[in-house]
Order: C-alpha cells, then sequence, then structure tokens
C-alpha cells in the first residue's frame, strides 16, 4: 500500500508541472499589455516601461514562468489589478466557498446517484425503474444554468422558500442555518449532472457485479441473498469511488456556471468577473488553485480506491 | 438392497422462462449417484450439460422452471424451501466452478471466505476456530503454505492454486454431493491433471458422489464411473464410462470418440461429426442428432427415441445402432 | 431464490456462436429523428420564420400564442421563435465543431501513441494527463477568456478540453488492437506501420469513437451554449440559444417562460444527441461511457 501510494504521489509531479505551464502559456496568449490595462490609458510609454522591467516582463519567457512559479509555489501570487489586494487570500476564500458547494453537491450526487442506480440496475422493469432511468438519462443533459434559472423563479422568487443568490444574508448573523438555506438550491442544481451520470455508471456496475460468476458461486456456497447482496455491493464500490471522486473533481470546475446563476462567491465566479476586469493575475491564480485542488481530491480517491481494492494495490 | 443414494435425478427437465418465451434447455434427464461414485456428463458446448448439473442446486432461481425429482441422500430438492435449500447449498451438495477466478470474491481474502462458509453452515462459528479450519482445508487441499494463502486475495495466487482454494470451500462442510463443472478447462494442462487428482482423492477419503461435468471425452475416460453422454438437452447414452468409451451404442457417442486423434488424449471440437449442434431451443422434431447423424433413417425424425437399455447396466437411445448391434 | 433474477445467457457457448441480432431501440430512434429534425431546422429553418434580429419595442414581451409571434416576443420586441429557430444554426455549430475537431485530433494522437513504442506513447498520454488534471469547464473558461469572446475562440476552448477523453477511448482500443494476433500477423507480414494504422486500426477504432463522440456533442452543445450565457461566446445581436438564455434572464420576474425557451431547446438536443450516442452504443457493442 505504501509502496502504491508513493508511486502515485510521484506521478503527480510531472502532471502539476504540466498544469502550471500550460496556466502560464494562457496567460501568456492573452492578447493585449496586461500594463496597459494596470495603468490606465493615462500612463505614460516611460511609465509603462519601467512597470514592464519592474514586473519582469521583458525576461525571456522561461525566467519569467520560473520566477512565477517561485511566488506562486510559496503562496505569493501577486496583486490583484481589479481589487488592489494581495490575490492568495481571495483566491482561497473563494476556493473554500466552491468546496464546501461541491462537496455538498457531490454528497447529494452521490446518495441521489446511488438510489437511482441501484433501483434500475436491480430492477430493469417496472415503473419506478422507468423514471430512474428517465432522470438519469434528462440530468447528464441538462444546462444548469436553465435549471438554476428555474428554481430561482419558482422556489427563491416565487414561493420565497430559499435565498435567491449570494451565501450568506447580508443582515444575518451568517450562522450555519444562513449558509445551510443558500446552499441548497445551488447544490441541486449543480447536483443534477453528476448524479445522473453517478446513477448510470452505478446501474452498469450493479448489472455486472450481480452477472458475474462469484454471486452464482456464492449462492451454491449456501448463501443467504443477503449476505450475497453485500458481497455483491462490496463489489462496486472500487468503480463507485472512481467515479465519485471524478465528479466531485468536476463539480470543482463545473459549478462554474452554477456560481454564476446563484452569485456564489466561489472560484468560478471569481474566475469569471476576473476575465470582465482583465484581472490576470487572479485569473491566474484561480484556475492554478482549482486545478491543484483537483489533482489532490483525484489523489485521495486513489489512496481510497487502493485501501479498498487489494488488485490495484500490487 | 435398500441404500438411498446420495443423488437421485429423475426426469429433470429445465425450462428458461423470460417474459416473452420459454426455452427448454433439459429434456427429462435421469440419473443416479451411489456413494464414492462417479457420473461424468459429457457433451458439446450447448447440450446442457452445464444447465442440468446447475439445475440440481436450484442455481437458476425464478428464471428456470424445474420439472421432475432431484433427491438429495432421499431429500426431494425441487420444491424446498428456500432457508432448507441454503442449508443444503454448499453443505450437502457444493460446486466447483469451471473458473476459479469468477467464483472466488476478488475483495476478500482466501481464509475470511471459507470462515464465512463454515460459519454459515454452523460448523465453526467462532471466528478463531473457522479460521484455523481454514488453513487445515487448505492443507488438505494440497496447498504448501495455508497460512500465507489464507492471508491471500484471489489475484494474489496461481489459476491451480485458485481452484484449490475453490475445491476447499466446497468440501469444507463434508458434502454428500461434489458437483464439478469442467474443472480443469479454466486451468493450465500441467495443472489440469492434478486437480482431477485432488478431486479424486478427496472422494475416496470422504465417499463422495462426483458429478462431473466435461466437454473433454480423455477427462471422462481417465476418471472413470459412470458416464452420460448428453445431446440437445437430453441423455443419449449412458453407462460405466470404459464400456461406453469404447463400445459405444449411440452413434452420436460414436461420432465424438472418432474426432479424437488417439483416445484419452484430446480435447477440443468434433470434426468428425458434420454439421454444428443445433441451437438451444431450437431442437428439431424427433431425434435431435438425426441431421448430423450417418445412420439416419426417416422414422428418425418421428419421434424422440427413448433411452432403452442395450446391455447389462447400460441405456442408449437410438433404435437404429441398437438393431444393427443385436444383429450383428 | 431469486439471486439471478435476469435470464442468464446460457452457460455454454452454443448461445453465443449465434449472436443475437442486435437493435436500435425505439427511444434511440427517436432520439435519430429529433437529430435529423434540429440538423433540418439549423439548414433550411431560418428562410421559413422572420427576422430574428429586427425588434419593435412597441411589441416587447408578447406572451407565446400572440397573433404573428407563436413563441411571444423577448424584451426588445424580437419574435422568440425567429431566434430559436434561427439560432439553431450556431448552437448546433458551436456544439459540433468542437467534437468533430476533437475527434480527428483525439483519434490521431490515441493511435499514434497505442501504436508507438513505450516512449512516444507515455510522451503523448502523459502530456494529455495535464489537461485531464483542470477541471475542464473552468479551463474552456479560462481559455476562451484569454482567446477573448467570439463564436471561434469558444469553440477552439471546448475543443481543447474534449480532445484528451476522445484519445484515451482511441489509445486504449489501438492497444486492444494491438495485442491481438491478427496485428501481430501484419506487422510481420512486413506492412509499415502507417499502412496498419490506415488499414487494420482506423477501421476497429472509429466506431467506438463515433459513439463517444456522439454523446459528447449533447455536452459539447450545453457548454458552448454555457460559454455564451457567461458572454464569451458568440456576442449579441445575433442568435444563439445560451446568449437567448442569458438575455431572457433579465425579464424572468416578468417573464419567466421566456428563459425556459431556450434552455429547452439546449435540452433537447442534449437528450436527444446522448440517447442517440447510448443507442449506437448498444447497436455496436461498444462497452464505455462517457464521463464530463
Amino acid at each position: 500500500m505504501a509502496g502504491y501510494l508513493g508511486r502515485r504521489l510521484l506521478m503527480t509531479i510531472p502532471i502539476l508541472i504540466g498544469v502550471s505551464i500550460v496556466i502560464f502559456i494562457t496567460i501568456k496568449i492573452i492578447p493585449g499589455d496586461p500594463v496597459a490595462s494596470m495603468l490606465g490609458p493615462t500612463g505614460s510609454p516611460e511609465a509603462r516601461a519601467a512597470l514592464h522591467a519592474r514586473l519582469g516582463l521583458d525576461d525571456p519567457l522561461p525566467v519569467q514562468y520560473f520566477s512565477w512559479l517561485r511566488h506562486s509555489v510559496t503562496g505569493d501570487f501577486g496583486t490583484s489589478i481589479a481589487r488592489h489586494d494581495s490575490v492568495a487570500p481571495i483566491v482561497f476564500d473563494a476556493l473554500v466557498n466552491t468546496l464546501i458547494l461541491s462537496l455538498a453537491a457531490g454528497a447529494l450526487a452521490i446518495v441521489l446517484g446511488l438510489l437511482i442506480g441501484a433501483l434500475t440496475g436491480l430492477r430493469r422493469t417496472g415503473v419506478a425503474s422507468r423514471i430512474g432511468n428517465a432522470f438519469a438519462l434528462f440530468s447528464i443533459s441538462v444546462p444548469q444554468y436553465s435549471v438554476g434559472l428555474l428554481l430561482i423563479i419558482y422556489l427563491a422568487s416565487n414561493a420565497g422558500l430559499f435565498p435567491v443568490s449570494g451565501m450568506h444574508n447580508p443582515n444575518g448573523d451568517g450562522g450555519f442555518v444562513d449558509l445551510f438555506n443558500h446552499l441548497i438550491l445551488p447544490a441541486i442544481t449543480a447536483a443534477l449532472v453528476p448524479a445522473g451520470i453517478i446513477a448510470r455508471m452505478f446501474r452498469s456496475s450493479v448489472l455486472d457485479v450481480m452477472s458475474m460468476d462469484f454471486v452464482e458461486a456464492l449462492t451454491a456456497r449456501g448463501l443467504s441473498r443477503a449476505r450475497v447482496m453485500r458481497h455483491a455491493f462490496h463489489n462496486t464500490v472500487p468503480s463507485l469511488l472512481t467515479v465519485a471522486g471524478l465528479q466531485i473533481g468536476y463539480l470543482l470546475g463545473g459549478v462554474v456556471f452554477v456560481e454564476a446563476v446563484f452569485a456564489w462567491p466561489g472560484i468560478g465566479l471569481l474566475v469569471y468577473q476576473s476575465i470582465t476586469q482583465r484581472d490576470l493575475p487572479v485569473i491566474q491564480a484561480g484556475v492554478l488553485v482549482s486545478a491543484f485542488a483537483f489533482v489532490l481530491i483525484n489523489l485521495v480517491v486513489d489512496a481510497l480506491h487502493g485501501l479498498v481494492d487489494p488488485r490495484i494495490r500490487t | 438392497m435398500s441404500v438411498i443414494p446420495p443423488l437421485e435425478v429423475r426426469d429433470l427437465t429445465t425450462t428458461f422462462v423470460s417474459r416473452r418465451r420459454r426455452t427448454e434447455v433439459v429434456h427429462e434427464v435421469s440419473f443416479t449417484i451411489g456413494r464414492g461414485q462417479t457420473m461424468m456428463l459429457l457433451g458439446e458446448s450447448g447440450s446442457g450439460k452445464s444447465v442440468t448439473a446447475r439445475s440440481i442446486m436450484r442455481l437458476y432461481g425464478s428464471s428456470a422452471e424445474l420439472g421432475g425429482s432431484v433427491r438429495l441422500a432421499g431429500q426431494e430438492l425441487l420444491g424446498l424451501a428456500e432457508p432448507r435449500l441454503r442449508a443444503v447449498r454448499g453443505g450437502q451438495i457444493s460446486l466447483v466452478p469451471q473458473d476459479p477466478t469468477g467464483a472466488l470474491d476478488p475483495l476478500r481474502r482466501i481464509g475470511s471466505q471459507l470462515a464465512e462458509v463454515l460459519a454459515v453452515h454452523g460448523v465453526e462459528r467462532v471466528k478463531t476456530a473457522a479460521h484455523r479450519r481454514a488453513e487445515e482445508l487448505l492443507a488438505m487441499v494440497g496447498i504448501p503454505d495455508p497460512k500465507r494463502v489464507a492471508q491471500s486475495y484471489p489475484h494474489e495466487l496461481s489459476g491451480g492454486m485458485r481452484q484449490r482454494a475453490v475445491i476447499a470451500i466446497a468440501v469444507s462442510c463434508d458434502p454428500q454431493v461434489l458437483i464439478a463443472d469442467e474443472p480443469t478447462t479454466a486451468l493450465d494442462v500441467t495443472v489440469q491433471a492434478q486437480i482431477l487428482e485432488l478431486l479424486a482423492d478427496l472422494q475416496q477419503r470422504f465417499g463422495m458422489a462426483v458429478l462431473m461435468v466435461t466437454h473433454d471425452v480423455g477427462v471422462a475416460a481417465d476418471f472413470g464411473g459412470r458416464v452420460g453422454v448428453m445431446y440437445a438437452g437430453r441423455l443419449v447414452e449412458e453407462g460405466p464410462a470404459g464400456a461406453v468409451l469404447s463400445a459405444p451404442r449411440h452413434p452420436y457417442t460414436a461420432g465424438l470418440l472418432e474426432s479424437l486423434p488417439a483416445p484419452g488424449v484430446a480435447r477440443g471440437s468434433l470434426r468428425s461429426i458434420v454439421g454444428a449442434p443445433p441451437s438451444v431451443g431450437a431442437f428439431p422434431a424427433g431425434c435431435a442428432f438425426a441431421p448430423r447423424c450417418p445412420h439416419t433413417r426417416p422414422a428418425c425424425t418421428d419421434d424422440d427415441p427413448p433411452l432403452v437399455t442395450v446391455a447389462e447396466d447400460r441405456v442408449a437411445a437410438c433404435p437404429v445402432v441398437n438393431a444393427e448391434a443385436v444383429m450383428a | 431464490m431469486t439471486v439471478l433474477t435476469e435470464a442468464p445467457s446460457l452457460p455454454d457457448t452454443a448461445a453465443a456462436s449465434k449472436p443475437r441480432r442486435r437493435r436500435m431501440t425505439v427511444s434511440a430512434t427517436v432520439a435519430g429523428a429529433v437529430v435529423l429534425l434540429i440538423v433540418l431546422t439549423a439548414l433550411v429553418g431560418p428562410l421559413l420564420v422572420g427576422d430574428p434580429v429586427a425588434g419593435d419595442t412597441a411589441h416587447r414581451l408578447l406572451p407565446a400564442g400572440t397573433a404573428g409571434h407563436v413563441l411571444g416576443t423577448d424584451g426588445q420586441g424580437r419574435d422568440v421563435l425567429a431566434r430559436l429557430v434561427d439560432g439553431t444554426r450556431l448552437s448546433l455549430l458551436a456544439g459540433l465543431i468542437p467534437v468533430l475537431f476533437a475527434a480527428l485530433v483525439g483519434t490521431g494522437l490515441g493511435v499514434t501513441a497505442g501504436l508507438s513504442g513505450k516512449w512516444g506513447q507515455r510522451l503523448i498520454m502523459r502530456t494529455l494527463d495535464v489537461f485531464y488534471a483542470f477541471p475542464a469547464v473552468l479551463l474552456a473558461v479560462a481559455i476562451a477568456a484569454a482567446l477573448g469572446s467570439g463564436l471561434s475562440n469558444a469553440i477552439i476552448a471546448l475543443a481543447v478540453i474534449l480532445v484528451p477523453p476522445v484519445a484515451r477511448v482511441a489509445e486504449t482500443e489501438t492497444r486492444r488492437l494491438v495485442d491481438l494476433d491478427y496485428m501481430e500477423a501484419a506487422r510481420a507480414s512486413g506492412a509499415r506501420r502507417s499502412v496498419i494504422a490506415l488499414r487494420q486500426v482506423l477501421p476497429n477504432v472509429a466506431p467506438p469513437v463515433v459513439v463517444y463522440c456522439t454523446a459528447l456533442i449533447g455536452l459539447s452543445i450545453v457548454y458552448s451554449a454555457g460559454l455564451s450565457f457567461l458572454g464569451l461566446g458568440i456576442s449579441p445581436p445575433t442568435p444563439e440559444w445560451g446568449l437567448m438564455v442569458s438575455e431572457h434572464t433579465q425579464y424572468i420576474y416578468s417573464a419567466p417562460f421566456l428563459a425556459a425557451i431556450p434552455a429547452l431547446a439546449i435540452l433537447i438536443a442534449s437528450v436527444a444527441f446522448n440517447v442517440l450516442g447510448d443507442g449506437l452504443r448498444d447497436l455496436l457493442d461498444v462497452r464505455g461511457e462517457v464521463r464530463a
């Protein structure tokens, strides 16, 4: 197990380096001079040149890259152009908010997906199973921004059951209940797609496992149906872990639409707003931090996978 | 002479049912296996031999309708209530499936799988005792390092070791009947003989009745006992292995033997018989073998020929060949 | 005893030797028809409806069913049906082109990786792994933002995030083929690698890739509309479904159904392609699930 984890950890290093290179290049191909937007139209050519030199923008690209990387690794993401503030706390606050939403949506998606997947996998006929299949199909095709809007119209605005947007009530105490109320609608919206994917995956996993020889072999050993099912479901856990991990990772970025609709102050909304403000340091750091979080989540999932499945440890 | 045989199968008929159709796969198969005796079910793929074996343990559940009678030491299994049936399965009658890889739970250690069976059948309820017994059983099936193997996961063992572990599970509760469904087909040639030897050895030690399913004439000849040749869901010939395999009384058995390069050696397909066996559920009227048979008479396609006694202790279902044999 | 609730595939192989005839399911056929309808709408629809851009501010936010405006008018008095039908063209293109691009590039990379030696294969696949390490949607948003808004940039951004999964499908399939005997035979007979790639591998890799990509189209339509919704795709006043959702959102309280109309169009198109993909998968007996 230790060896497996060690190898898995080693593999993430080149990936993280690759991620940083891709982000760096993406930012470099952005047309326009960042200095120009920093100084505004009034900046003189001399001032521009001075700032260029100070920011190291005249250095060769590799030098710029390593300098940026060195700062990023130590948590120094520079200063936000639009907010005139250090980028790191802005980005980490947003990441925490996104994680809250992603994990809530992920948990909801796993519960829903498991229920529907088990239902449709074990009983392939019947009304409930048909509804489950239809839900799984539609939910993966649904545009989240529209569902979010519909929920806002009917449950938040018309029925007044939930707050329309944001994460906390400005006049409230900012406590857990307040957060929870604000969380429900975005979490439901964000959970739809992963719930559908998990349901479909779990369904085929259940079908696979139930048709495996060992179900028959266990029955022939005289085990009760409940025991046989316990073995069978145990065997769906590895693939379930994989897909659930993927989906929570997907949510990290996938919530961008949901955050935009519900004004949820997460990474997605931050990056989106920074785009309109051409706030490059924030975009750069936002994407970098969420990619790191994504890689980290995958690492945890792989570790859990190794814990559950002896076959991949070796 | 009123000894109750461990396994007595009478007119066993298996029909798979789905919402759309019914498919009869096994038709009125009968045989009896005595204590310490062996019955080989020999046939090609699709002959219904595996289905017969699984039907005896009622492994198809509600997806198959079973007719006739299966008596395990005098107790009727068809119609037996589920809790009783569970106690019988793995207890008095157990199965060694073809592929040991598929028969083991890949996520559980061998020892814990053995201990689970022992606990379920009330042989060893205490955990530590069950694990100790598990190691003894592994040693009994010829596993050299039972402590280590008990702690191993299935994927850490070789195919032969896995099959030995499966056999250990099968014999753990001292069954009266052991069903082995092509127990060596998935294994390396070198390991096959060892596994067959192990089965024969265990049979002798515990006096189990063994029902072995095979498509391999060589295995049938080696293992001995009685042999039942199946074709298209029917038993077409049955008798002592030596007699049946040396002087077949059904053209299908004869074809099977002719397809071998040398008796008792080869395995595999039946190239000397023209055509292919009928597909499941599409058995022709009359004798199912008639379309491929070199002895076909017009009468063959009229009626399903019954099994008749053709010699002492032997039955076959071909009136044509038997008439010739009698005249010869 | 109902452990095996399904009729088990018969344990003997006779059943397998006579393969079950596979047919398109009813739902997949319907989905195919819907896809055809969408394509037709994109091709000839704009000829049948009025001007999608000309607005009449005197008739703003007319409800659906108004004479002359079947689906009503939007906030600038433009006919919603005309915009919806006209928008089909761009919405479909913005969904199709990234997938098409990803199919070509991804298959090329995947097959090359599958056929190259250890190092070539590692180089290609590990590089693609880097793109896997990004949350895909966020990456698309970032790329689209970096390139600047506009339809073509949104398309490029989507294409970039769709290439790695397609390449993975193609690589897996190629490697499976390479392990098969007839590839051995082809190589032993001295055929050149490029010839093997074209003659032996591509025809076999194509079906799973096509199936995978069909289902990706649904995803791609949703994403590209999403980019437009965020203002990163097509710019107004050109009609496009995602942009329409965004525009109609302003009137969400006065005319809630308005935003639902283009959203429904996106949903229907996406579902249709997904169901068609499922149907093709069953038909061609290809395994694998689209994972976003």
